[in-house]
């Protein structure tokens, strides 16, 4: 009887507890509201403005206590991001996103875009000059290796605008996540993000010559010219979550807190690169560093402010999506919004577009390291 | 015949029983609950989305299982020949067992990036080669086992006849052997499955199943993954089943048939 009602006791402190941990909702712990923000990788200088932001105190400024969740190659983040007690943002793709939120109907996966990170895409396909493939049209006969992570939209709209159909104009290879298909001449071109894998071929050793490989042993083919370039790393909230009551507040702190971060890492590129590092990244300093340099070329200049979605850019990416069948229709209405992005930059006093942004120049170093 | 087959019919009622009632149980937990769809979808959705995908599982599906099978031909065929040549020559035992042992340890994971490099990331014998790493072993340790684990009495008996190593090979060690073969290849049908759909996780072909997998689960198709998920596991059944046929044929007269008949 004792035993049994010791056990019953215990059993009220577990539900008790898992009721409290499991609300999900902004609990408050000496005085910061805790939130959770998905990476869509593991730690690295993609994130450098959200590191920075939780280095520098920016979140806890505005009464933020942020946990970042790793991604990863095994990670898919907007599936993590669509759980109804899932982390209350995600970093993501754009047009991934949305392929996740239509298979859904929107019901089981209500993610909303709250701002664009991301101005430009990153995506590349990275070919040997010997090849001589400088648009998608030279994809004719070759082995295209791309992503299939919802990653390869843009190679293979680009590959489709061109008039080619996938294969039996060119094979479409599945690359695995690291350049040693290209670096082995397994493919003929390969997906590359210029903050990452293209780095890794820069810093990988030519065996001909017994130096690095330079950029001009490379063929660049860049998606945003090429006019299939969609919108990349956004901030979503899942809207339910939104509706709540407050939380579109915490949202609106959470993205001025970020967008300070982002400023911060312009102008302190080397400070966020020690930020990233002490954050715990795998790859090395100096991949890091030129990670940095890229990514902040993607953000800025920022026209209509950091974190801002341009209808144009977010036209595009829908049109592409439909044109090569990732979308079945459009999406609903509300599938982004601006007005919490707009907020946030309410109060932030410095420069939040970045007009005069120049690119800085970052030494390749062998290995990354 | 038909006494036959009524029985068999009788034999796998409960499980058959069992089967449909976890689908309708799945059914009317999802549609109850109404869980989300990447939670656990219903499987109604799931075979809907396997009409709907058809071409392309069926296609991936074949291309699958030339990568199990090619690489369980290849696996089982090394492993009979290692372990003939084990349970013959002691140096040949001291020399590749420890070699074979360390080859099962490797985490199949961290190989099949490696074996995408050494033999081209669109070459199915990258896939293959998983597959071998996965099989070789217990086909080796389970024949080396039968070929030299025979009646000691049975033996002396042999050598007491005058009989030749050649003779002693093919009247008592094969026999004795083969119960332990099917054993063997058995596990390895289903092992060869699991490694080459891991391996088509690191990338090369399109139309695979790993890869219909991990790009519908990736795009939250979770009913087309599932779709996915259910014809591997068919295709793995039916390589065992398979195997279980063709031991009834070779060894009827093993003591481990003669009870499942009775």
């Amino acid at each position: 009887m004792i035993h049994a009602r010791r056990w019953l006791a215990g059993l009220a402190v577990i539900v008790f507890v898992a009721a409290a941990c499991g609300t999900g909702g902004p609990g408050a712990s000496a005085g910061l509201t805790k939130v959770r923000l998905q990476l869509q990788w593991v730690p690295q200088a993609q994130f450098a403005g959200e590191i920075a932001a939780k280095a520098e105190g920016y979140y806890a400024a505005e009464g933020l206590d942020v946990t970042f969740v790793d991604g990863g190659p095994n990670v898919a983040n907007i599936t993590v991001g669509c759980a109804k007690d899932g982390p209350e943002f995600t970093l993501g793709w754009v047009p991934k996103a949305l392929v996740a939120v239509e298979a859904n109907g929107g019901k089981d996966c209500d993610l909303v875009s709250i701002a664009q990170i991301f101005q430009r895409s990153g995506t590349r396909s990275v070919s040997w000059k010997e090849s001589n493939i400088t648009g998608p049209a030279n994809f004719k006969d070759k082995k295209v290796g791309v992503w299939d992570f919802g990653n390869e939209y843009e190679v293979t709209a680009g590959a489709k605008k061109a008039g080619l159909t996938v294969g039996t104009d060119y094979t479409r290879v599945i690359q695995a996540f690291d350049m040693s298909a290209l670096l082995k001449k397994d493919i003929d071109v390969a997906e590359a993000m210029t903050y990452n894998e293209y780095a890794q071929v820069l810093e990988a050793k030519n065996p001909a010559t017994g130096q690095l490989y330079q950029p001009e042993d490379l063929n660049v083919i860049d998606w945003n010219t090429e006019g299939t370039a969609m919108l990349q790393d956004a901030v979503f909230a899942r809207k339910a979550w939104l509706d709540q009551t407050g939380n579109a507040d915490v949202a609106t702190k959470f993205l001025r807190a970020t967008f300070k971060g982002w400023i911060f890492c312009r102008d302190n590129a080397a400070k966020c690169v020690d930020y990233v590092l002490a954050a715990g990244t795998t790859l090395g300093k100096g991949h890091q560093a030129w990670q940095m340099n890229e990514v902040n070329v993607l953000i800025w200049p920022s026209p209509d402010g950091i974190g801002i979605t341009s209808q144009t850019a977010w036209d595009q990416t829908i049109q592409i999506a439909l044109d090569f069948g990732v979308l079945k229709a459009q999406p609903a209405q509300g599938a982004f919004r601006n007005d919490l992005a707009q907020a946030a930059l309410q109060g932030i006093t410095g420069d939040t577009k970045g007009t005069s942004f120049q690119k800085g120049t970052v030494e390749v170093t062998e290995g990354g390291n | 015949m038909t006494g036959r087959w009524t029985r068999r019919l009788r034999d796998f009622a409960p499980a058959i029983v069992v089967f449909i009632g976890v689908i309708a149980a799945l059914e009317l937990i999802a549609a109850a609950l109404d869980l989300q769809q990447f939670i656990l979808p219903r499987p109604s959705a799931v075979v809907k989305a396997f009409v709907e995908e058809q071409a392309r599982i069926q296609r991936s599906a074949g291309n699958t299982l030339y990568e199990a099978l090619g690489g369980l031909v290849i696996g089982v065929t090394a492993g009979v020949l290692t372990a003939f040549a084990i349970a013959r020559w002691a140096r040949v035992r001291e020399a590749v067992l420890p070699i074979a042992v360390g080859a099962s340890a490797i985490p199949i994971i961290a190989a099949a990036p490696i074996m995408s490099n050494w033999f081209g990331i669109l070459n199915p014998f990258a896939k293959m080669a998983i597959v071998i790493l996965l099989t070789f072993f217990p086909m080796v340790v389970n024949v080396a086992r039968g070929l030299s684990q025979v009646d000691e009495s049975a033996l002396e008996l042999m050598r007491a006849s005058a009989a030749s190593d050649g003779q002693i090979l093919r009247k008592l060690r094969i026999p004795n052997a083969l119960p332990y073969f099917f054993t063997g290849l058995k596990i390895a049908t289903t092992l060869s499955l699991i490694g080459a759909v891991v391996a088509e996780y690191f990338g090369g072909s399109d139309d695979v199943l790993g890869r219909v997998i991990v790009q519908s689960s990736s795009s939250l198709r979770f009913d087309i993954t599932w779709a996915a998920i259910s014809v591997t596991a068919v295709a793995g059944i039916l390589m065992y089943v398979l195997a279980v046929g063709v031991e009834r044929l070779v060894i009827p007269w093993h003591a481990s048939q003669r009870v499942a008949e009775t």
